[in-house]
């Protein structure tokens, strides 16, 4: 070993020899010491933010409302301070329609900007606080600890977070909660934007979930760009006739030669790559009280990312023996692997939207749903899936869904259903509306020749899900009771007018109410399974299950047993329900058998790896379980033996829906839009709607993908960074935090053993070109 | 292990390709034969593009020989168990820039596999044979191309070799500088070392070398001792026929001789009678020199015997020496005729 180790130890002693090093270790030091003075403050949460206030035109309405009366009160007093102007443009409020277009929303947008400015400033001013007008207002804990000292004798900050609590608990049914302090960044004396009202622990994932995207895509491009037209010389020096001659005559192996020149380069990156850490270390440990070991693991992987570059550029170096050549080949390289890594997330983030989330066999037809809760009908003629409209604006909001750059962009709440009403001949579901500003409204599509989707009223409590049996009307369970969709869901709601919105109203019409007697309470994280057989339904919520049974009078349901299955109340999962088994799918991928009459725990199984569960289905017979997990993949569970194996399907690791139709077939979309339907007991496939592929799509499985697949993903290290700070393998990208909703799964480790493959390739090419070649 | 010559090679031939579509070959060695024993001192001349330096790679394993066979102390060319056993120095060597003249020699020792206790107790009085001592600690980027020569050497040296293949190891010295290498060269011949080494500089190599080589466009053109070449014998026309063992057949000498004598001309034409003259100057009607070749001794001896009892009187009479360089000409003219 001594002679690549004197090669190793002579890369260092170049690399001390070298002037580069000195001057990047000098502009590392700059940015280090440019970073020391950021630190922080904890200061009481004081001022109003926008997002404080969950609908301004409700508190202004209501301010405008009091404030004509004769006695005194906050509202009277706040509009009091309030300037002419801000009054008058306060009044001015249009009321959004009732189908409202981009300029409504920009407008409403800009009033709402108008009336945090003007509120938020009257907060400000010291006569905000006039006993005589918030006398009735009745204090909390914090409040009334400041008003026993007396506003006199309080600290100007404290008199601002009492001017807060004050307007907090005037306008409780407006305003958040604040928590007691806030951060606020400083850099040396300056303090920087607003304060956050956060806990620690917030900012601390915050800052690992962020900071190595920061510092991979600004400094450390840079910092890999000069690495590598430093080190790029390395080999093609080697090269040089009056140099390798020597070395090729000493008794090495020219492969280990090549290698060890190759460790040398990295060597030099590892110094650095050193220095910068352990300063960022130490200076987001003395400066902001976080002292987290694992941001160590960066000079590893980003020493490692800078050995797939530079394994290329000591390939080129080798071929052509020319620097310039190595430097233009690894930025080549660099670049490629940029574009196709950019491109295949663009692509990918994009279908993504579109893709298939439910399904649902109608009859002899099949209707899907997408993550954007648009319903999608099946053309025959075009061979393709057709977007279900209820009114045109929800075209336009997918369009726009559609356009929206990934980091704006966050999926919507998964809608509860959709499922197929035999009886009345419709498809049901319960979906955020924009109309309802974002409640959740029945949906119902019919096929009167063509799909027509209908919008009607909101249900008449928070619905946890929508479940079906076929011959059986629909169930709808909310977390305050449970009903039965009796009648079509398309008829339209009553709108109840309010200055600057309508609200649609529930209407009871359609819904059947089967509560239990005893009205339960299922809180969230909450999910439902209804037994296609027996039609016993089981409630899941916050770590225990219901069992209910549609066998009290009129229908209504009675509660059998309820049990404890996680401990961890704040944790989703899926259920389902049917034959002799209720099955819990975790957050963690394992999935606890339980008996469906007893609920007794019988085993526990472990699915994908870790991935979260999205959907579990029974088969009608109640036979088979079909699973499947935010990763794409499909297992089946056989309740006969309890074993749990790769479903036979295509797609694996790209499906995203499944369903059973009523004979027992097995509906898997994949590849965003296409829908198999398999009969796994004859193990063959029924039939296949296969959507046109569109430029994008080709684009991305004939194109971008394979390419992905092939190159290494240096890119993307910042997620392996992530995963290591903290622990998360998949990212919850729609709103509500629900399973089933879409997850992205970071794939932390897929950059480490792409690259590593492909750089162990690269230099096994390396070594094989010096072996072979005559010098 | 000692019976084996340092290096042998029979009908080596190595032919290189050039361009990928429309090849092109080039026949660098054409079927080389030689063997060096150990313990001398052995030149390969040859001018540009001779091959000296593909003879010396493949020995040293850095190209691949398309036919025939090297060996090297007993091993194949290429053979890390031979390269141990080689101090190489190449031509226009070039060490790292970061490196000082210690630093330098410890790298190239560790990749001989020289512990550093060891090369730390050589590297003094190496630097200091070679002339660089007070120098050591400075960076070879400060170093003359001479100086660079010297570390070279010095790096061969180090881990006590028992070939040495040397490239224009005078190249870019001083005079001065050429006596030193000359005599530590010698010092290694003491030692039983073998030297290989390759040069265009002939007055050198006159110098040094006991036996050299004549390469030509990757012919073998004649291998002999220096003596014997530059004694002016074995000048014959025509090809050197080779025997199976790389040495040349022994060969029926030709001695030029130089006469002065004095007596008439056609006294002289008569008494030298058939034997060709190669050149005739008369500097009177009796004082002439006369150029001719005869066969041997004997027929010297004759010659004087005919010429005194014809009464021709000898002034002086001489056996021409030649330089190495006239005699590497001849050999290279010869085969250019």
């Amino acid at each position: 070993m001594r002679p690549y180790l004197a090669i190793i130890k002579d890369s260092f002693r170049e690399a001390f020899a070298s002037r580069v090093l000195w001057v990047l270790l000098a502009l590392i030091t700059v940015v280090l010491v440019a970073v020391a003075p950021l630190t922080y403050v904890q200061k009481a949460t004081v001022g109003l933010r926008a997002e404080d206030v969950e609908s301004w035109p409700d508190l202004v309405a209501k301010m405008r409302e009091s404030s004509r009366s004769e006695r005194a009160s906050p509202s009277k007093h706040i509009w009091s301070l309030l300037s002419a102007e801000e009054r008058k443009a306060l009044s001015e409020h249009k009321r959004l329609p009732e189908q409202p277009n981009f300029r409504d929303l920009r407008e409403f947008q800009r009033w709402n900007e108008t009336a945090h400015k003007a509120i938020a400033g009257v907060i400000e001013k010291p006569e905000f606080y006039d006993p005589a007008s918030w006398k009735g207002v009745s204090a909390g804990q914090e409040l009334k600890q400041l008003q026993k000292q007396g506003y006199e004798k309080l600290s100007d900050q404290e008199r601002q977070r009492f001017r807060r609590l004050l307007f907090e608990s005037a306008f409780a049914d407006f305003v958040a909660v604040s928590p007691a302090t806030s951060f606020q960044f400083r850099y040396f004396a300056w303090d920087m934007g607003f304060a956050l009202p956060i806990r620690k622990q917030e900012l601390v994932k915050t800052l690992n979930t962020n900071l190595p995207w920061l510092i991979d895509k600004c400094l450390l491009s840079i910092g890999l760009l000069v690495a590598i037209l430093v080190t790029a010389p390395i080999v093609p020096q080697m090269l040089d006739p009056g140099s390798i001659h020597l070395l090729l005559s000493k008794p090495i192996s020219r492969a280990m030669l090549y290698l060890s020149k190759f460790l040398g380069g990295c060597a030099f990156v590892l110094l650095c790559s050193t220095y910068f850490f352990v300063g960022l270390w130490l200076v987001m440990g003395v400066r902001l009280g976080i002292w987290e070991p694992r941001l160590l693991w960066c000079i590893l992987i980003y020493t490692f990312v800078f050995a797939v570059y530079f394994s290329v550029a000591a390939l080129a170096g080798a071929i052509w023996r020319n620097t310039i050549v190595a430097v233009m080949v690894a930025i080549v390289f660099w670049t490629v692997c940029f574009l196709v890594g950019s491109g295949k997330d663009s692509l990918e983030n994009t279908i993504r939207r579109y893709r298939i989330a439910r399904i649902v066999p109608a009859g002899k037809e099949i209707v899907c749903c997408d993550e954007l809760n648009t319903f999608l009908a099946w053309e025959e003629e075009e061979r393709n899936w057709k977007p279900l409209y209820s009114a045109r604006d929800q075209e336009q909001i997918r369009m726009v869904l559609l356009g929206l750059p990934e980091l704006m962009f966050r999926f919507p709440q998964p809608m509860n259903g959709p499922v197929y009403d035999d009886r009345n001949h419709q498809i049901a579901a319960a979906t955020i509306s924009f109309k309802a500003l974002g409640r959740k409204v029945f949906v119902s599509a019919r096929n009167e020749g063509q799909w027509k989707l209908t919008e009607g009223a909101p249900p008449p409590g928070q619905p946890i899900a929508l479940l079906a049996r076929p011959g059986h009307p629909p169930v709808v369970v909310m977390t305050s009771g449970i009903q039965h969709v009796v009648r079509g869901l398309g008829t339209n709601a009553v709108m109840l007018r309010l200055p600057g919105i309508s609200i649609p109203l529930s209407k009871a019409e359609s819904l059947a109410n089967v509560t239990p007697e005893e009205s339960p309470f299922w809180a969230a994280p909450a999910s439902a399974a209804l037994d296609q057989q027996t039609g016993t339904l089981a409630v899941y919520s916050r770590g225990t299950i219901e069992l209910l049974t549609p066998t009290g009078p009129g229908g209504r349901y009675e509660s059998l047993l309820e049990e404890r299955v996680i401990q961890d109340e704040t944790e989703a999962a899926v259920v389902a329900l049917g034959g002799q088994t209720c099955a819990v799918c975790r957050k963690d991928g394992t999935i606890k058998l339980l008996d469906s009459k007893t609920l007794k725990e019988r085993r526990t199984l472990t699915g994908s790896r870790g991935t979260p569960p999205r959907a579990a289905v029974f088969s009608p017979d109640g036979r088979w379980l079909a699973l499947l997990f935010h990763d794409g993949k499909l297992a089946m569970l056989d309740t006969k033996t309890d074993s749990l194996a790769p479903a036979r399907v295509g797609g694996q690791g790209d499906i995203s829906a499944i369903a059973y139709g009523p004979d027992g077939h097995l509906l898997v979309a994949d590849r965003a839009t296409r829908v198999i339907e398999y009969d796994l007991a004859a193990d063959k496939r029924v039939r296949m709607l296969n959507a046109k592929l569109n430029l994008s799509e080709r684009a991305y499985y004939y194109v971008i993908r394979p390419l992905y697949l092939f190159l290494p993903k240096p890119g993307e290290f910042y997620k392996t960074v992530q995963y290591l700070l903290t622990d998360q393998e998949t990212e919850e990208s729609s709103e509500g935090g629900e399973l089933a909703g879409a997850q992205k799964k970071l794939r932390p480790w897929t950059p480490v053993w792409s690259s590593l493959a492909f750089m162990i390739g690269v230099l096994g090419l390396g070594c094989l070109y010096i072996q072979r070649q005559e010098f | 292990m000692t019976t084996e010559a340092a290096i042998e090679t029979h009908d080596l031939c190595k032919t290189y390709f050039e361009g990928i579509l429309r090849r092109k070959r080039q026949e660098a060695l054409r079927g080389v034969s030689l063997r060096v024993e150990r313990g001398e001192i052995f030149g390969l001349l040859g001018g540009n593009g001779a091959g000296k330096t593909t003879f010396i790679k493949i020995l040293l394993g850095i190209i691949r020989r398309t036919g025939g066979d090297a060996k090297l102390l007993g091993f194949q060319a290429g053979d890390w168990r031979g390269r141990k056993l080689i101090g190489y120095l190449p031509e226009n060597l070039r060490v790292p820039r970061h490196l000082t003249g210690h630093t330098a020699l410890e790298y190239y020792g560790h990749l001989s596999n020289v512990p550093t206790s060891v090369i730390r107790q050589r590297r003094g009085e190496l630097l200091e044979m070679v002339g660089l001592a007070d120098r050591a600690k400075d960076p070879v980027r400060t170093y003359s191309k001479g100086m660079l020569q010297r570390l070279g050497l010095a790096q061969a040296m180090l881990h006590e070799p028992e070939l040495f293949i040397l490239d224009e190891p005078t190249d870019g010295l001083d005079p001065l500088a050429r006596s030193q290498v000359r005599g530590f060269l010698a010092d290694l011949r003491k030692r039983g070392k073998t030297i290989f080494l390759n040069s265009h500089i002939l007055q050198e190599v006159e110098l040094i070398c006991d036996r050299v080589a004549i390469l030509d466009k990757g012919n073998l053109r004649r291998v002999a001792n220096v003596a014997e070449i530059t004694s002016g014998r074995g000048q014959v026309s025509g090809r050197v026929q080779m025997a199976g063992n790389g040495q040349p057949h022994e060969q029926s000498e030709e001695l030029e001789l130089h006469l002065d004598l004095t007596a008439s001309e056609p006294l002289i034409r008569q008494t030298l009678g058939p034997l060709a003259i190669a050149h005739w100057q008369s500097f009177s009607a009796s004082d002439h020199r006369i150029v001719t070749r005869v066969a041997s001794q004997p027929a010297v001896d004759m010659l004087v015997d005919q010429l005194r009892q014809a009464g021709v009187s000898i002034v002086g009479l001489s056996r021409r020496r030649v330089s190495l360089e006239e005699a590497y000409l001849e050999i290279v003219a010869e085969t250019v005729d």
